[in-house]
């Protein structure tokens, strides 16, 4: 079975993911047409053991597929420069050591919270607690 | 040893990028000698001295490696 797909309508990386998202269930072979370069012929035949019934199924499920590709293409080519600066921006307050930060000018045996200290050293043993084991 | 020759596999340079294919022929490595050249705007991939005969389902099993690695190339 082959379908032609025009590349002015469906961008090529539309044409490829949607043959990657049936790539499980039949074979894919692009090629362009030498006539019309603009046209692009996929020829899909299906894996044994899917059943030859379900060629049609296919077919249409890889038609809505290529929609639902060159949509996500169309929206993340529009999306993205605000994309990039949702990243760059969160990835800028994430820097993990930034200059003037406290942990630089402090050493790592200082306790100025007293969280080092056991709980015991703090407020003793409880009563009638046995520490045995 | 005689040298068996699988039929060329063709893939368009517009939709198949040379890496991808590269990677294909690298992964498939052990069934054969893989040679790929340049011929009118297409990859022609050629295998040599395959380790077992080289059917139908093999071909497509190799186009369809290479469209996952043409994938992972975008």
């Amino acid at each position: 079975m082959t379908i032609t797909v025009n590349s002015k309508l469906y961008p090529l990386e539309a044409i490829l993911n949607a043959c990657y998202a049936f790539i499980d269930r039949a074979y894919f072979f692009l090629d362009e047409d030498p006539r019309h370069p603009h046209l692009i012929r996929v020829a899909i035949k299906m894996k044994k053991g899917t059943g030859n019934g379900k060629a049609d199924a296919l077919r249409d499920q890889f038609n809505n597929e290529l929609l639902h590709c060159s949509l996500r293409h169309r929206v993340s080519k529009a999306n993205k420069r605000i994309r990039e600066y949702i990243i760059g921006r969160a990835l800028y307050f994430v820097s993990p050591i930034q200059e003037g930060t406290p942990t630089e000018s402090l050493p790592y045996a200082d306790d100025p919270l007293h969280i080092a200290k056991p709980w015991e050293e703090r407020y003793g043993r409880k009563k009638g607690v046995s520490t045995k084991i | 040893m005689a040298e068996k020759r699988a039929f060329p596999l063709k893939f368009s340079k517009r939709i198949y990028p040379k890496k991808a294919v590269r990677a294909a022929a690298r992964a498939f490595a052990s069934f054969g000698r893989f040679r790929i050249r340049e011929k009118d705007g297409y990859y022609v991939v050629e295998v040599a001295d395959a380790a077992s005969p080289l059917t139908g389902e093999w071909r497509d099993e190799f186009g369809n490696y290479v469209l996952g690695m043409t994938k992972k190339c975008l």
